[in-house]
């Protein structure tokens, strides 16, 4: 230890971001850029742009299992399996499920990368703005609680963020679904084009649109200043992109953030807790085991942003227990970790058409159409609360038939046949939060760095349910009308959490007894502490969250820095 | 090309590592590729590359042996194969010998193109869940037809795959596609 004083000063930091995801890069890159000496605390590895991407430029013939699973990861991962893009190509920046257990009350498939740059590598790069239709939800509906801002305060961030990032996208003009800055849009398919005309002739209140994302279709000179490039349609995304070419944590708010200078980056680093004073009635630091070594440190600073995730945002919170907060930080209400929600993802269309026969599609696009939320938007109209969206995507992508052997099969396999266009879509539903779906800390298992198990006990519900039902029924009559053949519905049954959009457990609220963050993204009764990734949510929407969490995030900084400034934080 | 490289050396180094191994532990290393979970002799090794290359034959194209497609299908049962179906694809291995001795007299190493092919349409024609011998013969197909597919041959020359795929175009005429 030698000179202790000393040592503390080299743990000692302007502020302190937990995780370096999709919202941890932004909070690392804001403050830094604003000149604070940063602390990024990761718990996984580092994962460098271009470095550590291993498979990134592979060709399927290439891998070992032409990318399929090996059954013996298959057995010992039966929940991360479940997950899409968890394939030989992109295994590597999962969790695997026996490296960190965690207590299922209920069916929770928890899908982690632990890592820097987090699940910004792997996500579907969809970033739909949110407008007052869903702000002014919970308020309208009576549920959760209201949110404690409304689209006007966000706007700008919305706008600064996409900026930054690089968001593809259509003004489309429509209320429900905010135009913001966009890239060029690229193209839909005649199909697509086609239901797209059909539904806006036949639905006064129904859209398809071309589906915003992260990708840069045309770089600016922001985006090259970070040393991306324009996105080549490769649809490799979740290995790691070799151009830049959608937005990750990676390829841009980090190496943006260390490029200041004022960035310590520390991967291999647990957080324990947050450390609460109770002289200073504040927190000043973080509690972190070392991955490897098992070693506690303490590391110090003015303020702290949560940025791990929302579920392992609401681990850490729960496990910060001081006597002036036995149950958590900041939790006076009792009501962190509930009304924890998610996407429902279960309903499942599909469907062929027999138009445009002599056309199709090339090249490569990384994203779809979009179906933006059309029940209960302006008023309650059925007998669930709010809506789902949904994606649309086309294509003539049938596989030669394997059929004969010897000569026979490889002229089979040889034919150019594209098949019917086929059509599918899939619903992202509101869920509603609810005290009784929650978060909790096991009592007595812990993980191999001494943090409690995360326990589930998270469900559907009835409305959950009828919203499924309802997506099959309204889209089947779509597709119907719109004459499309051997239409087919599913119900994946899935369980919450493979929809990787959890959210909430640490609300945004107006009132202290029934939100745990203020409309900055404060914890009300500890004001350094900022929690701006998915925990914040007082409702989930039908649009993927990550936008909205950047937005929130970079709003939360600016507002931390302009307090510091005046020496109120 | 340099995938097939890739493929000759490993074979070297694995013919290396057994040049060093004790000569008593040495007739248990005479299958081509490492297997873990499965168990089979040179003999069935060299029918599964006859096998292969009777259902996906050399032509104008390459072939099942061109692509060591019956190496990449051992190396799939080993390794991606539930262990269940890892017993049915051994048992109808050997099944598939005993039935090839039942129709021709002789082992399927020993028999004519002619007769391959004869054995090959009946078990074409059946399904899967059939028999063991079935089974094996439809996995072993499906191995094949899938390391020709995914192979560099086929997904460039045939299907024409890039990497970097271009632009999309979201409606063009199919006969320009």
């Amino acid at each position: 230890m030698g000179n202790l004083n000393d040592s503390v000063k080299t743990r000692t930091f302007d502020a302190i971001v937990i995780g370096s995801g999709m919202s941890g890069g932004w909070a690392a890159k804001e403050f830094c850029e604003k000149g604070l000496k940063t602390l990024v605390l990761e718990r996984g590895r580092d994962v460098v742009h271009l470095k550590d991407y291993p498979t990134a430029n592979m060709m399927p013939w290439q891998f070992e299992h032409r990318g399929q699973l090996p059954q013996s990861i298959v057995d010992a991962n039966p929940v991360v399996s479940k997950c899409y893009n968890f394939r030989e190509d992109a295994m590597q920046f999962f969790v695997k499920d026996k490296e960190h257990p965690y207590v299922q009350e209920k069916p929770f498939d928890w899908i982690r990368g632990y890592q820097v740059g987090g699940k910004s590598l792997l996500w579907a790069r969809q970033t739909q703005r949110w407008s007052d239709f869903d702000y002014e939800g919970p308020a309208r509906d009576g549920f959760s609680v209201d949110w404690p801002i409304r689209y006007k305060d966000i706007a700008p961030w919305y706008s600064y963020v996409e900026k930054f990032a690089g968001i593809s996208g259509n003004k489309d003009g429509l209320a429900v679904l905010p135009d913001g800055e966009f890239l060029p849009p690229l193209e839909l398919s005649c199909v697509e084009n086609y239901f797209k005309d059909f539904v806006s002739k036949n639905y006064a209140d129904r859209h398809v649109i071309y589906a915003r994302c992260a990708h840069l279709t045309e770089p600016k000179q922001v985006h090259l200043d970070q040393g991306r490039g324009q996105c080549q349609n490769r649809n490799l995304c979740q290995r790691g992109c070799p151009f830049g070419g959608y937005f990750a944590a990676n390829s841009t708010t980090i190496p943006w953030a260390m490029k200041t200078g004022n960035m310590t980056l520390r991967p291999f680093s647990v957080v324990h807790s947050i450390i609460y004073d109770e002289k200073k009635g504040k927190a000043i630091g973080v509690r972190v085991v070392d991955a490897h070594t098992k070693e506690t440190i303490d590391y110090f600073a003015r303020v702290i942003f949560v940025n791990a995730a929302a579920t392992n945002t609401n681990l850490i919170l729960l496990n910060s227990k001081s006597s002036r907060f036995p149950h958590g930080l900041g939790n006076d209400s009792g009501i962190l970790g509930k009304y924890f929600a998610f996407h429902n993802y279960r309903g499942h269309i599909s469907a062929e058409y027999e138009g445009f026969m002599d056309s199709t599609t090339a090249g490569g696009r990384p994203t779809s159409a979009y179906i933006p939320r059309f029940r209960n938007v302006h008023k309650q109209e059925t007998d669930f609360l709010r809506g789902y969206a949904a994606g649309f995507f086309s294509g003539r992508f049938s596989a030669p038939k394997p059929e004969g052997f010897g000569v026979a099969l490889k002229d089979n396999l040889a034919k150019k046949d594209p098949g019917p266009w086929r059509v599918g879509s899939h619903m992202m539903g509101e869920t509603i939060p609810k005290e009784t779906n929650f978060l909790s800390l096991d009592p007595n298992k812990t993980d191999e760095w001494g943090i409690p198990q995360l326990t589930f006990s998270i469900a559907y519900d009835d409305n959950d349910d009828k919203m499924v039902k309802d997506f099959q029924d309204q889209l089947s009559e779509m597709y119907t009308r719109a004459g499309f053949t051997n239409i087919k519905t599913s119900d994946t049954h899935q369980a919450p959490g493979l929809d990787i959009h959890e959210m909430g457990g640490v609300r945004m609220g107006r009132d202290p007894k029934t939100s745990m963050l203020n409309k900055w993204n404060q914890l009300h009764a500890c004001e350094n502490v900022f929690v701006t990734d998915g925990g914040c949510m007082t409702s989930t929407s039908t649009q993927n969250p990550s936008l909205t969490y950047m937005a929130l995030t970079a709003r939360a900084c600016d507002h931390a820095v302009s307090l510091m400034k005046k020496n109120e934080l | 090309m340099s995938n097939r490289r890739v493929a000759i050396q490993q074979l070297l180094l694995i013919w290396a590592g057994v040049a060093f191994l004790p000569s008593c532990l040495q007739h248990q290393q005479k299958v081509s590729i490492p297997l873990t979970l499965i168990h089979i002799d040179p003999e069935d090794e060299n029918m599964l590359a006859e096998l292969a290359e009777t259902i996906l034959p050399k032509t104008d194209t390459p072939g099942a042996r061109d692509l060591s497609a019956h190496l990449f299908a051992l190396k799939m049962v080993d390794d991606c194969f539930t262990k269940p179906d890892q017993e049915k694809y051994i048992q109808g291995m050997k099944d598939f010998e005993s039935f090839v001795m039942k129709k021709t007299g002789k082992s399927f190493m020993d028999i004519g193109p002619a007769e391959k092919q004869a054995i090959v349409a009946v078990l074409d024609q059946q399904k899967s869940a059939e028999s063991g011998v079935a089974f094996f013969y439809q996995s072993t197909k499906k191995l094949t037809v899938l390391a020709y597919t995914t192979g560099e041959y086929y997904m460039t020359k045939i299907r024409g795959y890039k990497m970097i795929p271009g632009k999309f175009q979201g409606c063009i005429p199919l006969k320009t596609a």
